[in-house]
């Protein structure tokens, strides 16, 4: 790839990536709520966590495809820890040192 | 404490309160800021050792797109000779996600002018979301704090896309270090920490399963459209409770 196409490369996939942010914000100023909307999207956070974290943690521990022991594990570590701590950090940290210390072994 | 957004005056100390919204949003996202970099570092690395680009070709990726899945699909996406139409729409595909984001998060920044949104929604990815999200459901949050949460996301994915890019090739496996846990730690944490009532837990749980059968079709879009409607469902669905929502906590 040239580097007169790479620019344009660079320009259209920000342009389009930029739609999807600052004209749904500016909308989403605007909508008025109703309160049962207002819960309504009180509890989309929880789905997109969801979204974040299952299908990567199915990727990796999928019968199917064989599952990775050290993630497993620190999969559950991890769930454990966020239950009782509910801190994103020591949750991170745990998962990290059981993953790499189950590699280890 | 709470931070008035506009209206009041520009004393020293309204000032010092902005910063220390700032600060506060780089602390909440630092597990994320730490999850960002080492994604980051992979990025770089694969746009040097895999595709060959430039540095500034690498960071220009980083700097103006600023989406971690998009700039690896663009990367894979130029592997395989794809023309420009298919790159720009793949990658449009991939962030129509971060139009839900931008609705779901735009009934708390009501109190915030237009203007510094047409610089600072540039910064809004999956965790710049999650950081203002969580904070904006418990207290008012100014344009600060979504500057803050843009930053901890920018920054280090900045500086590792630049650090990978001059790796190169050396760390081929950070899976060795637990690393590629990192993501999936710091999002189970935020996750988890949304179980405040039995509802959620069962909203969260379904949320999971639906996620997974999507993401299994339609990839990261699909499992968090699929994710967010199951939760909505369950949310529009329950009994009104007075917890503090958008319109009361932006007024």
């Amino acid at each position: 790839m040239t580097h007169g196409s790479f620019l344009w490369l660079v320009a259209l996939v920000s342009l389009a990536t930029y739609a999807t942010r600052f004209p749904f914000i500016v909308l989403g100023r605007r909508i008025k709520l109703t309160p049962r909307l207002k819960q309504g999207l009180d509890y989309i956070p929880v789905g997109v966590f969801a979204a974040m974290i299952g299908p990567a943690i199915f990727s990796h521990v999928n019968p199917a495809h064989g599952i990775d022991v050290a993630f497993l594990v620190a999969t559950v570590l991890a769930f454990v820890v966020a239950f009782f701590t509910k801190n994103p950090l020591w949750t991170m940290i745990v998962g990290v040192l059981a993953a790499a210390g189950v590699r280890l072994l | 404490m709470e931070f008035g957004a506009t209206g009041s005056p520009t004393s020293v100390s309204h000032q010092r309160g902005l910063q220390k919204d700032f600060v506060a949003a780089l602390a909440d996202g630092f597990p994320l800021s730490v999850s960002v970099f080492v994604y980051g570092v992979a990025y770089g690395a694969l746009a040097h050792t895999t595709n060959h680009l430039s540095i500034v070709q690498t960071l220009s990726l980083s700097v103006f797109l600023f989406a971690g899945a998009s700039q690896f699909t663009v990367l894979a996406l130029l592997q395989q000779g794809a023309v420009l139409a298919v790159i720009v729409s793949s990658v449009f595909l991939l962030n129509a996600r971060q139009i839900l984001y931008g609705l779901s998060l735009g009934p708390y920044l009501r109190h915030i002018s237009w203007r510094p949104l047409v610089f600072l929604s540039h910064g809004l990815t999956d965790e710049c979301y999650s950081i203002s999200i969580v904070a904006a459901r418990a207290r008012t949050i100014s344009s600060w704090y979504f500057a803050g949460a843009g930053c901890a996301v920018f920054i280090p994915w900045f500086v590792s896309s630049a650090l990978g890019y001059l790796l190169g090739g050396f760390i081929n496996h950070p899976e060795t270090f637990g690393l590629d846990f990192a993501y999936i730690g710091a999002f189970t944490g935020l996750f988890i920490a949304q179980w405040t009532c039995p509802r959620r837990v069962s909203a969260g749980v379904v949320a999971l399963l639906g996620a997974i059968a999507a993401g299994n079709w339609y990839g990261t879009t699909g499992a968090v459209l699929v994710g967010a409607i199951i939760a909505f469902t369950f949310g529009v669905t329950a009994p009104i409770t007075s917890t503090k929502s958008a319109e009361e906590v932006s007024a």
